[in-house]
């Protein structure tokens, strides 16, 4: 927090936007600066001889002025004078002010060291999963956010005993600020005081041996992280206490919900920060077996691969030395499907159970845990075993839900309806898949009999328009992958083909082409007439080679790169004579350019997830390039097709029935990404339009039975590949659906709870994100699925050209960046995103709309706002990076540079149950919050109102008045009179809140609340509830709601006067002591119990007002004359009866009750002159009344809703003679306070 | 003569295992799933017969505290001796309130649950026992149980106690664990009457075991040993317990009157609705056993039949009650094959990490949750009896401790429910009133209701005619015509059956002022007033 640059006063240029060139480099290092104590990006730099450094204050008067705390500034006080002008500006509403500007500043300033580092890291992500100091620094910064909002919120809400809460915030503010003394410390004094004394322990006590060896586990560079872990959810847990003090209990809602988020939050963070750094990735990783006996073949045939695989057993050969309970054994074929039938007839069963009862998540929990069991008992690999139950829980919840989704469909809205719920299926059907996909299916074996390195080898790269600067280094590629398998197979022969369809398609520097080839001594062959397009390109260079036969064919794009090693590895599998074709992956190098980056990520979850498991099911189809092929194979379906732009697609079909394919994880090619989003989304469309095209030819052969067809395996994957671009659809119905129940009112379900749709939603979504994020961790992410969203627009006009048969030219996806664009492609997102916001502004104007749909609907459309607004974003951030490179006039890139895998592969150093139980032990405060609320520092108690001699003497006086007169009439009143009200009485439900606004701006008058409180109204029949009898009160019926008023008041902290039992001695009262089932010993116990519990949370705050109608004769129900403060007096008059003497009724009054303090309550109706002279009798009554402590005038009249006539007719106002009465009488009272200052 | 054989399991090698709980995780994690589930969808407020035996446990501790004898004799008529779970539930309700007594049933039925993979480990191997202690755990009737503070669970348990105790004596070298068979069973039967029913199926299995572990001699020395011990507990137990209770064992047990009469098809398709997949599966297991383990074909017979004992006594005298609960007593015999079934379904057998990854242990998985998700409607289904937590709330808005009188047609769960508030003296049922009045004229049942109603004697009267519908329309009756009550609470709730009424009456305040005066002031229920 020191180290902050004074622009202009250090004698340096200002930072710029590119963190990396200033220093910040990927591994959380610094170059050329450091990071400070809140993570901040600082410079070095020291003020230059010529100018003076300014003094402290200067220094510190001048950052007051700049960036954020100008703004902030500003803000505080903008606020301040609202507050001000509401006359709400306390001293504690400054305070928060105040701790709010500070903590916005915190939060501010490592937001955007935050977002620096992020932005500045390319590989992100995968620094995240290193563990490295960099990450654990970055968690930490993503803490000390945390912690900062936390105690921002506390600061503001000012919740209860909120003193307690902000003393404690600050001191760990404060630790937060030096946390790295703060790591001293506790590491010093969690050895002092644990470590120490456990070493004793822990040879006595196994159990404190076994915690121990668990503790030393843990990195010491974790420490730091935990703690302020810890602190974060205990300012959490302080902040629930606010709303689990209203009773809410253990098992409230909010609890449970607020315990499950940051649960799940602390496991990640756990997760992050005891990983170890990341491990070595293994040398060879085997990507097939080979079934045949090893020893009688030379070939070494494994190859590496970037870490782990689903679909590809690591432990292909167990070890020796380690008994393995279960063998790889096969099962003989009958056996085998007989097996298979009986499984897919139970799973068949049980699903189609589960869809039609859908009995919801306990069935998930269930498959969760008798699954696990079951595999648990098997030592299949943790990572298997994983994998397999995730997606069987996935695929219950799916039928689940899917099964309920049915039931509750609108079938009238069915325009509406129907759609969504083909959307849904379909993307359940793709969930599902992508789990069929990557389950652990047994490693595929290859058979070896024949040396394929005595064939012919042909290394064909494809090129129309892209240029030499983008074929130089492929062709460079070629030639060392040539020579070094050359180099260790002599006898080889590989010819390297460039095909140069630039003359064809009319590139205008198609011979700058030849001349490369010439350069360096590769073969070129120049078309001269096109046709077939890429299919065409590759078989006329197949014609003119002779490339048939045992020949093998590299295929490679012109921007792919291949590896030196990539024919070393790709040719062996061909010792297989089953072995069709080997593909690999298609990796995008330039990641220096943001479209490529996520692009890659999409590309990381087919190639690095998918792809081995269509292996695995012998379902890995060509994909066009860094391929290698049997020449044989495309013999026997007459070359590639020509009539599909995804030709290599459309081939696999024809060739998978009786062809194998390997597919081979290593990075062996890589290649150039699309520069830009419409290139991205021109890729897209192409591949879409391809690919559903294919579906459309084919789909017979995929989904019809047929003799030597594809296998089941096959059918699903092709299937999968084949529908995978109508996702376009799919998020189209996805945004439309909320917005058009929005604005129509038809919803897609009906009789549907929200908490219904939680129950079968939940755990699909949940375990749906889960499984992939498990299964694809380290290898794709966010960014991914954001981009294939954004493709939509794309793919739904592939989809359109497809139905229409339109025909589109085959357009290679441009490899440079553009010039000046056009921004038309970005209208249709621009357009959702305001169908959303309108959609979102008109949801707030719905009233009386089905609440559980809105609800949902509101979610999804906040889930598609956030998907959209990624991916303006993305095109925000390519058009800033393609100025940037256009001001630097580094347009041209290439494939020829490193590439990370992106197969982390890393382990935690502690166990994962052991990791959930520490998340969980620290998220405890959050679920046990609202249990210290019970704690007396935490619930404290009100100050006592203890009323003293001086203020029974004072006289006050006040008003009580029916709620809808409550804010209107005092100050009126007040004005004529010419005082201000010292009491203002007021009538609440005990269902009701206390109104601590409304009190408050009495404090802020210097008046104070008189609350009645009556349990309950009368119902039908003038009936009065049940909850509000006596035996119901003293029973406990009510106390939850008497508690709740209690804590209120007790956190209004000021002093209350409370009525309760109001004339319970007469039939007519609420709670009546001679009347519905009540009799007089109720009352005194009902009362007792009622200050029983006001006094049990601390409550001490309030006056006891013993309100009966009689109070002369009120023996029989009376309380105790110690738990009453004082006595209410009625003088309610209603015209045409006789009015009584006061006098009289006072003191006689006192002689019932000596020594009380009275508060005496008048409403008067009738005639001007005998309201007036009765008021004036009244005043000399009060005069001579030695224990009056207040007077009060009910305004509106007995009524419960007075008409305005009622009203005006027993207001203290109703005419000038009754107002000068009651105005003499105030006077009087003025002058016979004992302060001599009437309140 | 035959020749000891040392004991090993049927099917696969046991693999040594780093330490007791990683060898017992699955097992931890089928327990944890069976506690969670019968917590999350099992909630209600206490059934009649709970609230029965726990109120009658509260009373007799009361008594044993120096308080009054209680008023009922229960040891007449409980199906289970009243001093042995009423007061271990009795004295839970009163630490704990009724979850903590439900608490205690859930334990038992883990225990039970526990003992199935047990028994099943120690015949077949570990697989079957995870198997076959899901697939209980997951059954209807067995979540039920869990959550049910009645005699059956403590019953089963301890039946699955000295089922325990008949395997490892049966197996063991060591014969001495056998005696202990004997005071479990007596315990057992004192829990619950209808263990009687076991007694034999548990010798039975000692011999079944015994004969081709550890020969023919030895495993009649067990028999004689587990023999002894169950007449010395049995003669024990006559000298201590309340002679009482011979009433209550012919009458509730072995010479029961049939209360709800059945025809034998319904009672059947019944049984094979809540158990018969669980059935199929014994019976595929009974076949396997005969089929492929020569040791354990005469026992693979006797689990089988041991497991169809209640139901078939059930569908023999053709009576409804607790037989669900009972089903839970046969699964017990049953599981052990269940489990092998499971595990031959599932390819365990074979022990092939190929099956493995094929995916051939789903089919085990899908039976066993075929089986939750039958198991989990059942569940609920038989959870399904009124809810009276509004009654209790309305009942204590009336009552005080100590003063007046009630009257109640639910009197099991109205004065459980009103322990805070009131004695027991306090109440009285409508089925067998005895009232005294004024000139000291004794009345007993519906001639009592009449004079305490035209006497004002009760203060509160409550009604659900649902119960004992013929006494309620009497006493409402009663109501209408002296005018005597005011109808104040009106209390929807709603059942296995359908919908009904709990109805509150207060006193009026002036005799003869009552606003109830016609029967039809009652709103008709689902099944008429």
């Amino acid at each position: 927090m020191t180290d902050i640059p004074v622009a202009g006063a250090v004698g340096e240029p200002e930072v710029s936007a590119d963190p990396v060139r200033d220093g910040f480099a990927p591994n959380g290092r610094h170059e050329a600066g450091h990071l400070n104590g809140e993570g901040m990006l600082s410079r070095p730099g020291r003020p230059s001889g010529r100018h003076r450094a300014p003094s402290r204050g200067a220094r510190a008067a001048r950052m007051l002025l700049t960036g954020p705390w100008r703004y902030a500034l500003a803000v505080a006080i903008i606020w301040a004078a609202i507050l001000a002008a509401r006359g709400a500006l306390t001293r504690s509403a400054l305070i928060s002010l105040g701790l709010s500007v500070v903590l916005g500043w915190v939060i501010w300033r490592i937001s955007g060291s935050l977002f620096q580092f992020a932005a500045g890291s390319r590989n992100f992500r995968l620094l995240l999963a290193s563990g490295s100091e960099g990450a654990q620094q970055f968690v930490r910064a993503i803490l000390q956010l945390a912690i900062a909002a936390s105690l921002l919120w506390l600061a503001w809400v000012r919740p209860g005993p909120w003193q307690y809460r902000l003393v404690i915030a600050l001191a760990l503010a404060f630790a937060i600020s030096k946390s790295q003394w703060a790591e001293r410390r506790l590491v010093t004094v969690a050895n002092r005081v644990l470590v120490s004394p456990a070493r004793y322990f822990t040879r006595q006590i196994g159990v404190l041996g076994r915690i121990q060896r668990v503790v030393c586990r843990v990195p010491a560079a974790a420490w730091g992280t935990i703690s302020l872990l810890i602190l974060l959810n205990l300012l959490i847990g302080l902040a629930l206490l606010n709303t689990a003090r209203l009773s809410f209990g253990f098992w409230a809602i909010h609890t449970k919900i607020a315990f499950i988020i940051i649960f799940a939050a602390d496991v990640l963070f756990l997760k992050s920060a005891l990983s170890a750094p990341r491990a070595a990735q293994p040398e060879l990783s085997p990507n097939y077996v080979v079934a045949a006996d090893r020893d009688k073949t030379d070939i070494a045939l494994r190859s590496r691969r970037g870490g782990h695989a689903p679909g590809q057993l690591r432990e292909v050969v167990p070890a020796p030395d380690k008994p393995r309970r279960f063998r790889r054994r096969r099962p003989t074929r009958l056996r085998a499907k007989s097996r298979a039938g009986v499984t897919a007839g139970a799973v068949v069963l049980a699903l189609g159970w589960v869809g039609y009862t859908h009995p919801g998540p306990l069935l998930v929990l269930a498959v969760l845990v008798i699954g696990g069991m079951a595999l648990s008992i098997a030592d299949v690999p943790r990572q298997h075993a994983v994998t397999m139950l995730l997606a069987v829980a996935l695929g219950i919840a799916a039928v689940d839900y899917l099964g309920w989704r049915l039931a509750v469909t609108n079938w009238q809205g069915w325009w509406i309806a129907v759609p969504l719920l083909c959307a849904e299926t379909f993307g359940a059907l793709h969930v599902l898949g992508f789990q069929f996909t990557v389950w652990p299916w047994p490693t595929p074996s290859i058979e070896p009999s024949e040396d394929p390195t005595r064939h012919r080898i042909f290394m064909l790269v494809a090129t129309i328009n892209e240029g030499v600067a983008i074929l130089r280094p492929t062709l460079e590629g070629c030639v060392a992958a040539r020579e070094k398998y050359l180099a260790q197979y002599p006898d080889g022969q590989v010819t390297i083909v460039v095909c140069n369809d630039g003359r064809a398609g009319k590139y205008p520097r198609w011979m700058e082409v030849e001349a490369l080839a010439n350069e360096l001594g590769v073969r070129c062959l120049t078309r001269t007439t096109g046709g077939g397009a890429k299919a065409g390109n590759i078989e006329n260079a197949r014609r003119e080679f002779q490339i048939t036969g045992t020949a093998l064919m590299a295929i490679f794009d012109a921007d792919q790169v291949p590896k030196s090693d990539f024919l070393l590895k790709t040719v062996l599998p061909f010792a297989d004579p089953k072995v069709g074709w080997v593909q690999t992956g298609q990796y995008y190098a330039n990641l220096n350019n943001p479209v490529s980056r996520w692009a890659d990520d999409q590309q990381s979850m087919f190639y690095n997830l998918l792809c081995p498991g269509k292996a695995a099911l012998n379902a890995a189809f060509i994909c066009g390039t860094n391929v290698v092929m049997r020449a044989a194979a495309l013999d026997e379906i007459g070359g590639l097709p020509q009539d599909s732009v995804t030709e290599d697609f459309a081939a696999s079909i024809q060739l998978h029935p009786r062809w194998r394919s390997i597919y081979l994880t290593d990075v062996l090619a890589t290649g150039l990404g699309p520069p830009d989003v419409p290139s991205y989304l021109k890729q897209q469309g192409r591949w879409a339009l391809g690919t559903l095209a294919v579906f459309r030819d084919h789909w017979r052969d995929i989904l019809l039975p047929k003799k030597d067809g594809l296998r089941f395996g096959q059918r699903v994957q092709y299937f999968l590949a084949g529908t995978h671009y109508l996702c376009g659809l799919r998020d189209l119905v996805y945004v439309l659906s909320p917005v058009l129940f929005i604005f129509t009112g038809i919803p897609a379900v009906r009789t549907a709870t929200l908490n219904q749709y939680l129950l079968h939603f939940l755990p699909y979504g949940v375990l749906g994100v889960g499984g992939m994020w498990y299964t694809a961790r380290g290898m794709t992410g966010l960014r991914g699925i954001i981009i294939g969203f954004g493709s939509s627009p794309a793919l739904i006009g592939s989809l359109v050209a497809c139905v229409l048969r339109r025909k589109r030219p085959f357009a290679v996806t441009s490899k440079e960046t553009q010039g000046r664009r056009s921004l038309g492609y970005l209208t249709s997102y621009v357009v959702a995103v305001l169908l959303c916001l309108a959609a979102l502004a008109w949801a707030t104007q719905l009233k009386g709309a089905q609440k559980t749909s809105l609800f949902i609907s509101l979610l999804w459309i906040v889930y598609s706002l956030v998907l959209l607004s990624s991916f303006l974003w993305l095109a925000r951030a390519d058009l800033r990076a393609h100025a940037l490179a256009r001001q630097r006039g580094d347009a041209q890139i290439s494939a020829k540079q490193p590439y990370p895998a992106k197969l982390a592969v890393h382990k935690s150093s502690l166990k994962p149950v052991l990791n959930v139980g520490l998340a969980a032990l620290v998220a405890s405060p959050v679920l046990f919050g609202g249990q210290l609320v019970t704690l007396p520092i935490f619930a404290g108690a009100a100050p006592p109102f203890t009323i003293t001699r001086q203020q029974a003497d004072a006289h006050y006086v006040g008003l009580s008045l029916p709620v809808q007169m409550l804010k209107s009439e005092p100050p009126k009143l007040a004005h004529d009179l010419g005082i201000g009200f010292s009491v203002i009485g007021r009538t609440q439900d005990i269902g009701d809140s206390f109104d601590v606004a409304w009190a408050d701006s009495l404090a802020a008058q210097g008046a104070r609340p008189w609350i009645t409180l009556q349990f309950g109204g009368f119902g039908r029949h003038n009936q009065s509830p049940l909850t509000a009898n006596l035996p119901a009160i003293y029973n406990g019926v009510d106390d939850s709601e008497i508690r709740r008023w209690a804590v209120q008041v007790r956190d209004y902290g000021k002093p209350v006067y409370l009525t309760v039992l109001l004339q319970a001695d007469k039939n007519w009262a609420v709670s009546s002591g001679v009347a519905n089932g009540g009799i007089p010993q109720d009352v005194p116990k009902a009362w007792l119990h009622i200050q029983s519990v006001f006094r049990s949370v601390g409550t001490n705050n309030v006056a006891w007002v013993w309100a009966p109608a009689d109070p002369l004769h009120d023996q029989r129900f009376a309380p105790p004359p110690s738990t009453i403060d004082m006595v209410l007096q009625d003088f309610i008059l209603y015209p045409g009866t006789k009015w009584g003497n006061p006098d009289i009724v006072l003191r006689r009054l006192v002689d019932r009750y000596p020594g009380k303090p009275l508060f005496v309550e008048v409403s008067v109706a009738g005639p001007p002159t005998e309201k007036a002279a009765w008021l004036a009798e009244l005043g000399h009554a009060l005069a001579n009344c030695g224990q009056l402590y207040a007077l009060v005038y009910h305004e509106g009249g007995p009524a419960l809703k007075p008409t305005p006539a009622q009203a005006k007719s027993w207001s203290e106002a109703s005419d000038p003679m009754s107002l000068a009465a009651w105005k003499r009488i105030v006077t009087t009272l003025r002058t016979a306070g004992s302060d001599g200052n009437l309140r | 003569m035959a020749t000891y054989v040392e004991p090993r399991p049927a099917v696969a090698v046991r693999q040594p295992q780093a330490g007791l709980l990683s060898r017992r995780w699955p097992l931890v994690g089928v327990l944890a799933l069976q506690a969670v589930v019968s917590l999350a969808i099992l909630r209600n407020t206490a059934f009649q017969d709970e609230a029965l035996y726990l109120y009658a446990g509260r009373q007799i501790i009361h008594h044993w505290n120096g308080g009054p004898v209680p008023y009922d004799h229960y040891a007449f008529y409980f199906s289970g001796y009243p001093y042995a779970y009423p007061v271990i539930g009795g004295f839970l309700d009163m630490v704990g309130g009724l979850e903590l007594a439900r608490a205690f049933s859930l334990a038992c039925m883990l225990g039970v649950t526990a003992i199935v993979y047990w028994v099943t480990g120690k015949l077949f191997d570990r697989t079957a026992a995870l198997l076959a202690s899901a697939a209980y755990a997951c059954t209807g009737v067995v979540l039920f149980l869990g959550r049910l503070a009645t005699f059956d669970a403590m019953c089963l348990f301890l039946i699955a106690i000295a089922t325990a105790l008949a395997v490892h004596g049966g197996m063991s070298r060591r014969p001495w664990a056998v005696a202990a068979i004997g005071p479990v069973l007596v315990l057992a039967i004192l829990a619950k009457y209808a263990a009687l029913l076991f007694v034999l199926p548990v010798l039975a299995l000692l011999v079944c075991l015994g004969i081709p572990f550890v020969g023919w001699w030895r495993a009649l020395v067990r028999l004689f040993l587990a023999l002894a011990g169950f007449a010395l507990s049995l003669d024990v137990a006559y000298k201590v317990i309340d002679k009482a209770a011979f009433h209550a064992i012919s009458g509730s047990t072995t010479n029961r009157q049939v209360i709800l009469t059945t025809s034998r098809v319904s009672l059947f398709t019944h049984v094979l609705h809540m158990s018969g997949l669980i059935y199929l599966l014994a019976l595929l297991g009974a076949l396997l056993a005969l089929k492929l383990q020569w040791r354990f074909r005469v026992l693979a017979v006797v689990l089988l039949g041991s497991s169809a004992l209640a139901p078939a006594y059930h569908i023999y005298v053709q009576e409804t009650i607790s037989l669900d609960k009972h089903i839970a007593y046969a699964m017990f015999f049953a599981m052990p094959l269940v489990g092998y079934a499971l595990a031959w379904l599932s390819g365990y057998e074979r022990q092939s990490l190929f099956g493995l990854y094929r995916g051939y242990w789903l089919a085990g998985l899908a039976v066993i949750l075929a089986i939750f998700a039958l198991g989990l409607g059942q569940a609920r289904t038989l959870y399904t009896w009124a809810d009276t937590s509004e009654l209790s709330t309305a009942l204590h808005t009336q009552l005080r401790l100590g003063t007046g009188r009630a009257l109640a047609e639910d009197i099991e769960v109205a004065r459980f429910d009103t322990t805070d508030v009131t004695d027991p003296w306090q109440w009285s049922g409508v089925r067998f009133d005895y009232y005294v009045d004024a000139a000291h004229h004794q009345y007993l049942g519906d001639p009592a209701i009449a004079h305490a109603i035209k006497d004002r004697y009760y203060d509160l009267i409550e009604l659900s005619f649902v119960y004992l519908p013929a006494e309620a329309n009497f006493t409402a009756a009663q109501m209408a015509a002296t005018r005597n009550y005011d109808l104040i609470a009106e209390i929807l709730f709603t059942n296995s059956f359908g919908k009904g009424h709990f109805y509150l009456f207060r006193l009026a305040l002036s005799p003869g002022h009552g606003n109830f005066t016609n029967l039809k002031q009652l709103t008709p229920t689902y099944w008429g007033t």
